[in-house]
């Protein structure tokens, strides 16, 4: 086991926990910079993790540390796209203005839900962001001179400072660009008062106010600039998926966003990143599946015999080709992880951290829930 | 001056009259305590200070300043810092960042210069951690720094959200049950700290507590309330000798 010797406030104060940390992402950065030589058959997965990465950021800010719940993200993520579509095939605005215009617009967007929300809190919230998610995407299938209606709109490849980033890698390198970036944001927001505040107010509304911190304006702000990041990413996915339909806006995808940082683990960047590769990787997991499991069962079953092998693969071909399946399986990762793992995969990852780090004194105890005092409840 | 004087404060929950007609003054550096049975109204009093309610009548008057209708987050600002009855921590933060939440109210820098933190961010966060050093040294929190709430013993907790309020650095310091749910030991260290508090520190001290040994350990003025009315005041002798206060706690 390692312990950190603290001698300055400053190691309090770095993106990284000491050198030692810094080193190891210092190490993925490098790993990232060598993948697309490594996989190119992935490449448009993996920018779709990054793309998923900065939602997940955009959502952890949000529900992760300051507890408010959005069922709506899908419908920012529209707006940004939509917006930096227009801006750039109808204004003709470069790429970078475009990009801040789109995220400046849908921050707009954010402080409008917010504002309403903050009379709200739990449950009722999430309902107002749902509703707010259903009449966007009825207003991207009615406002046909600015989205293209139901007919949908092409995007064009991106062009940044006049250099075109259409290509499989040169979009892989930009989507980790602008991730990292979020990151950086994100990270030097989290340890200012801003961040601060937001976890106060996830943790107990009462005492933040006490000590100061204005309700309203930091649950704004938390949507505001969560909404943002939802706009950068909208213009990354626009140009990923290369054509933009009212109908990829929808509650479905909102709970697929939200289920990403749930999955990940919520209250830690990591656990984003963690639920942008699950949620961006499992469908291309899946599809793979499809075509090996069959194969894979009529083999095992084959060795029965050959009429028992082929009534198996028939049947595993046909389960696998079940148009739910997928949605099923998300589904059932999500109830699995709630029950057995509700810090998620994050949390997953800290324990096996720490079972390492401790053997061989690692109890089960350390991560057991202790007995919750009862908090004042009058005040609500 | 007094540096907290509350004027005829009443305030009705639907048909329960909580508070009626309360009033008394709490002077710079003193220790002032309010005791009463179940109900009586006490917490409600420090809900309406820290303005989480509106009173129906009545004021409240702070260093010179009414703050009967101020904004409940400018109430810190104005420094008075408060703890809850039944600890209202961060969980799922570190003691450190408890602590640093406290000096939210002397947050100088814009959003801009947190969002890519500056230099200034970093010079404040500097300052703001040694400020919260002197507290964690006051209060001897050294072991906890980086342990999180819902890892702690409850006693500890305690100590921790006192500190917080204490990072504020505030004028008055409002404790609610400051050793409920303590031991003795830890009672009486409560006792020294809110000494300390008050001496060394220079901060008033207006505080809720049923405990009549560290009631009469540190007080130099006590309140008695019953049903929402004051019936006793003077120092804790006088007070726990009142024949209102003994019929109030023992009946009849």
């Amino acid at each position: 086991m390692r312990f950190l010797f603290k001698t300055a406030y400053e190691q309090d104060l770095g993106v990284f926990r000491d050198a030692v940390q810094r080193n190891w992402y210092v190490a993925l950065l490098a790993g990232l910079l060598v993948l697309p030589r490594l996989v190119p058959e992935y490449l448009v997965d993996l920018s779709l993790v990054f793309i998923y990465g900065l939602c997940g950021l955009s959502l952890m800010v949000l529900a992760g540390y300051t507890g408010l719940v959005s069922l709506g993200h899908a419908a920012f993520l529209g707006v940004g796209a939509y917006a930096h579509v227009f801006f750039t095939q109808s204004l003709g605005l470069p790429w970078v203005v475009a990009v801040a215009l789109a995220a400046t617009l849908t921050a707009a967007a954010g402080v409008l839900v917010g504002l309403p929300a903050l009379r709200m809190t739990g449950v009722y919230l999430t309902i107002a962001t749902l509703a707010f998610a259903l009449i966007i995407q009825e207003v991207f299938a009615r406002w046909e001179h600015v989205t293209g209606g139901l007919r949908g709109r092409a995007v064009d490849k991106p062009v940044v400072f006049g250099v075109p980033l259409g290509g499989d890698v040169a979009f892989y390198f930009l989507c980790l660009a602008v991730l990292a970036g979020g990151l950086w944001l994100t990270a030097n927001l989290l340890r200012s008062p801003t961040g601060r505040a937001w976890v106060a107010i996830r943790d107990s509304e009462i005492a933040a106010q006490s000590m100061g911190v204005n309700l309203a304006l930091y649950k704004t702000m938390a949507f505001a600039y969560s909404a943002a990041l939802m706009g950068v990413a909208g213009a990354l996915f626009a140009h990923k998926i290369g054509f933009l339909a009212p109908d990829i806006f929808s509650v479905l995808l909102s709970i697929q966003l939200l289920l990403m940082v749930v999955v990940g683990g919520l209250g830690s960047l990591h656990g984003a990143l963690f639920g942008a590769v699950f949620v961006a990787l499992l469908p291309v997991a899946i599809s793979q599946a499809r075509d090996a499991v069959p194969a894979w069962v009529g083999g095992v079953a084959g060795l029965l015999g050959k009429s028992a092998g082929d009534a198996a693969f028939a049947a595993a071909d046909r389960f696998v080709k079940q148009p739910g399946l997928e949605p099923g399986i998300f589904g059932l990762i999500l109830v699995l992880f709630i029950l057995f793992e509700p810090l998620g995969i994050y949390g997953r990852w800290l324990k096996v951290k720490l079972y390492f780090s401790m053997f061989p004194l690692y109890k089960q105890a350390t991560f057991r829930r202790q007995k919750a005092y009862m908090r004042s409840e009058r005040l609500r | 001056m007094s540096l907290l004087v509350a004027a005829d404060l009443g305030i009705n929950f639907g048909g329960i009259r909580a508070l009626d007609g309360v009033g008394f003054a709490v002077e710079p550096g003193e220790v002032f305590t309010i005791i009463g049975p179940n109900g009586a109204g006490k917490t409600t009093i420090f809900n309406l200070i820290s303005r989480i309610y509106d009173p129906h009548q009545g004021r409240l008057t702070f260093a010179g300043e009414d703050i009967t209708r101020v904004s409940a987050h400018q109430i810190a600002r104005r420094g008075i810092a408060r703890t809850f009855q039944n600890i209202e921590l961060f969980q799922h933060a570190t003691v450190l960042q408890n602590l640093l939440l406290g000096r939210h109210a002397h947050r100088r820098t814009r959003f801009l210069e947190e969002l890519l933190f500056l230099p200034g961010a970093r010079r404040q966060e500097l300052a703001h951690r040694e400020a919260v050093e002197r507290v964690i040294d006051f209060l001897d929190l050294q072991p906890h720094r980086d342990s999180f709430i819902a890892n702690l013993p409850y006693g500890v907790r305690k100590v921790v959200e006192m500190g917080r309020a204490l990072c504020m650095a505030p004028r008055l310091l409002l404790l609610d049950e400051p050793s409920s749910g303590l031991s003795v030991e830890e009672t009486e260290d409560m006792a020294f700290w809110i000494q300390d508090i008050r001496t060394l520190l220079g901060i008033t001290v207006l505080m809720v507590e049923h405990d009549m040994s560290l009631v009469s350990a540190v007080s130099d003025h006590v309140l008695a309330l019953n049903y929402g009315r004051v019936i006793a005041r003077g120092t804790a002798r006088e007070v726990q000798e009142h024949p209102d206060v003994i019929k109030a706690y023992l009946g009849g």
